[in-house]
């Protein structure tokens, strides 16, 4: 059945958008900046029709913030950056953990409306590409890794150090450190907690069992990478966007196709299905190719009664930024162009509204001032037909 | 075994005193007019005079980025700034100066760099920029300017070397507009024998060995023969056709001798695991051993990797890293062996990266305010010369443009940067043009 998007609103932010986490009663959203961590507030149906939502900065890290995600349960949000460091602060107002506020890394002043944080460590040695929650709240996922030439064919260097890691959420404790070739781009759980998945730059994707810290499953997807042949030899693009199905027994991996030139950006925007609990792992499914134009995806996530999910990132060419696909038969069912490119996206609990973050290409100085170039926009999700 | 490899190229090759005669010398000395008909063997074999041709003995190796590097993840860092990028910045070897996190090796011999932080030129497109950085002047057709390396090679090579005075390394065969400018006339009006050979990756010294049934005395004797009767045919009958001739001749036959040069896996395991593993990193190390063993300039390309249109961090984070390996060994080796006061080391693209960041994650073209640094022969070390404003929008201090540059270049090689072309029939035309003068702060 196709689906509508109906663009709702859109907030901006001084600098781009690069995660997301809406507040479950879908009031206010926390968005994580290249300046920093912001909340915003939506308006509401008694709200003035002319009331811009204003984004409040609540904290800062040392480079740009490439997740956030809201722990319900002790009411803070959690904050990963470039600058290798994970952050929690809390959101409740109460200061429970005021004693225990670690110097590490990346720590700013905090003034104004800036909530410090009351941890904060340094947990990688570059960035934290992605970092994720699970959905029962008890861990913290972070993926990092540096992609540093390893071969005369500029095949990925091994990292020094562990490129998936695994905390406790209430302590940010160490429990699993695992191996994978550099960079590891993106990190997901499954719907129970149980599976971690994480995927890289080369294609390679690994599921590992969060309580044992057991590999149950690694294999390499060609799909997604490309090595230059016309102007530099180099690899680029990678998994950018992990999902499980919401029965667990598939993932999911976003990303875009192979480019002659990876200066271009104009592979195609694909997406993979993998029955990860076969031996051999199985590809299962894969976008339709001409349902799909070219541009980096960088998320992927489902609704939350499982019928559809949603592949977003750029637009190179072709007709959507922003897809909705079927997930039994893998067929586009909507699409929008939303003029952005979009780092990160979600459902609101109950699905009926889409929020979409990301950016614009950042604009010249005007007046000696930047204009504002992250944004986030709210879709209502309209079936038709 | 790789270094007896080593010493034995180098018997064959420029090391010898005899064959350091500075080629300028040669053609504006007395012999110039004896060469074609006098002995054709060890012709400038004059002890005194070879050494002081030596003394005068510049070379230059260029790492010639090419796309263009950002500015901002290498010379000029602005961290926390809305054009910053997502890297820090950390202190140098120079107290007060910071470089990119990106270059901690780097950092740790700024007092042996001289940076430029204010080049400020005109062209936004590739081609035309590569052109203007490489030739230093706009184009005025149908006069074709010659490329630095072909100047070098002229004006700076070595006569009779068998090693070649210009070598262009460049491993990437393709690269758009990069590929477009390599099919390009590099020597112009100074003649074909000036332009690169080209070699790395699918670029081999192809038939560089002696036919079958021919040994090296069967060959030598048949091009003393050759020459000998060539060089006199040319001294009879004044020719031009007939000195391109014996050009080529001579360019093979030195690329015979010196093809055991460019054998990679010739070099010391240890040096290529310092300098690589990859093909940029290989390959400075071959300029490096080039230099050593008689080329004058070198220029080290690696296709147009750093055209980051898209994800320019992501690509920064590993192509910086490499930079930084290279530069700082490049550097200390030519330090260690006490070569960097007669090597000019350049690294530079074409133009920087615009300060702000388009929706695919790059930084584009940007001509108006980037970075370079040089080392080495003639010039000031420790230097960083100019500035930009603190979001690295435009130019704050000491504009330069490509003419001063390669005035200073010229000037710190030795060589006169206002000479004048003999060209007959031409426009008059100099070294560089408009008398741009070179900067005193940069030179030694």
């Amino acid at each position: 059945m196709p689906i509508e998007l109906e663009k709702i609103d859109r907030t901006s932010f001084p600098m781009g958008v690069m995660d997301l986490a809406v507040q479950r009663d879908g009031r206010a959203a926390f968005v994580g900046c290249m300046d920093g961590i912001y909340r915003c507030e939506f308006p509401t149906e008694d709200s003035p029709q002319d009331q811009v939502p204003l984004p409040i900065c609540i904290g800062r890290h040392g480079s740009y913030v490439s997740g956030v995600a809201l722990h319900l349960s002790k009411s803070s949000l959690i904050s990963a950056s470039y600058d290798g460091t994970i952050q929690i602060r809390n959101l409740a107002g109460d200061d429970t953990h005021a004693n225990e506020l670690k110097s590490g890394e990346g720590v700013q002043s905090v003034d104004g409306n800036e909530i410090a944080p009351w941890l904060s460590e340094r947990v990688h040695g570059f960035w934290s590409w992605k970092m994720a929650l699970s959905p029962d709240e008890r861990w913290i996922a972070s993926v990092t890794g540096q992609y540093l030439a390893g071969g005369e064919d500029y095949a990925p260097l091994p990292s020094p150090e562990p490129t998936v890691k695994v905390f406790e959420s209430d302590t940010g404790r160490l429990v699993h450190a695992f191996d994978m070739l550099p960079s590891v781009q993106c990190v997901a759980f499954d719907s129970k907690s149980q599976h971690l998945a994480a995927g890289n730059l080369m294609g390679d994707l690994a599921v590992w069992n969060v309580i044992s810290g057991e590999q149950r499953a690694q294999w390499r997807t060609p799909s997604f990478t490309s090595w230059g042949i016309i102007k530099s030899h180099c690899f680029i693009g990678g998994i950018h966007a992990i999902a499980f199905s919401p029965d667990n027994a598939s993932l999911y991996a976003a990303g875009m196709g192979e480019m002659r030139d990876p200066m271009a950006g104009d592979g195609k925007q694909r997406w993979q299905r993998f029955d990860w609990q076969k031996t051999p792992v199985e590809k299962i499914q894969e976008s339709v190719a001409d349902q799909s134009g070219e541009g980096l995806m960088e998320s992927l996530v489902f609704a939350p009664d499982g019928q559809h999910f949603v592949m977003a990132g750029r637009l190179r060419g072709g007709n959507w930024n922003v897809a909705i696909f079927a997930t039994e038969s893998g067929q586009l069912v909507g699409q929008a162009k939303t003029g952005m490119r979009i780092t990160a996206t979600q459902f609101s609990h109950d699905g009926q509204i889409l929020y979409l973050a990301g950016m614009q290409g950042q604009p010249e100085p005007k007046d000696n001032q930047f204009p504002s170039f992250g944004y986030l926009e709210r879709y209502r999700v309209k079936t038709t037909g | 075994m790789a270094s007896e490899v080593n010493k034995k190229q180098l018997n064959n090759t420029c090391g010898g005193m005899d064959h350091k005669l500075h080629r300028r010398l040669f053609l504006q000395g007395s012999f110039a007019g004896a060469a074609s008909v006098a002995s054709f063997q060890s012709l400038f074999s004059v002890p005194a005079f070879a050494e002081s041709a030596q003394a005068r003995g510049k070379r230059c190796i260029l790492l010639w980025l090419c796309g263009a590097p950002s500015q901002f993840e290498t010379w000029d860092p602005k961290p926390k700034r809305p054009t910053g990028g997502p890297f820090s910045s950390i202190p140098t070897s120079l107290p007060g100066v910071h470089i990119s996190e990106l270059m901690p090796k780097t950092a740790s011999i700024m007092d042996k760099l001289t940076v430029v932080r204010s080049m400020s030129t005109e062209p936004s497109e590739h081609f035309q920029a590569i052109d203007l950085l490489t030739r230093g002047e706009q184009p005025r057709p149908p006069f074709t300017r010659p490329v630095m390396g072909s100047v070098l090679a002229k004006y700076l090579g070595q006569l009779d070397c068998p090693v070649p005075q210009f070598v262009l390394l460049d491993p990437c065969p393709e690269g758009n507009e990069f590929r477009a400018f390599k099919a390009s006339n590099w020597a112009g009006w100074l003649g074909a024998e000036y332009g690169p050979v080209r070699f790395g990756g699918p670029y081999k010294l192809e038939n560089v060995t002696y036919p079958k049934g021919l040994d090296t005395q069967d060959h030598s004797d048949r091009e003393a023969l050759r020459s000998f009767l060539s060089k006199k045919f040319a001294n009879d009958h004044k020719a031009a056709a007939v000195q391109s001739y014996n050009s080529v001749f001579e360019r093979v036959r030195g690329l015979m001798k010196a093809a055991p040069l460019f054998d990679l896996n010739s070099l010391l395991e240890a040096d290529r695991e310092r300098y690589g593993p990859g093909t940029f990193g290989m390959h400075a190390l071959l300029a490096r051993h080039l230099i050593e063993n008689g080329s004058t300039f070198v220029m080290v390309a690696n296709g147009m990797p750093w055209d980051c249109h898209v994800l320019n961090h992501e690509t920064h984070q590993m192509l910086v890293p490499e930079l930084d390996r290279i530069i700082f060994h490049l550097v200390n080796d030519l330090t260690d062996r006490k070569m960097l006061d007669d090597t000019l080391v350049l690294i530079m693209g074409e133009f920087g990266r615009t300060p702000w960041l388009n929706e695919a994650r790059g930084r584009d073209h940007y001509p108006k305010a980037w970075s370079m640094a040089m080392a080495g022969c003639g010039l000031k070390p420790g230097v960083v010369y100019g500035a930009t404003d603190e979001n690295g929008v435009a130019v704050s201090d000491q504009p330069l443009d490509q003419r001063r540059l390669f005035a200073t270049i010229y000037k710190a090689l030795g060589l006169d940067p206002h000479m004048a072309y003999d060209l007959p029939d031409f426009p008059p035309f100099n070294r560089v043009e408009q008398d741009a003068a070179p900067v005193d702060e940069l030179l030694a």
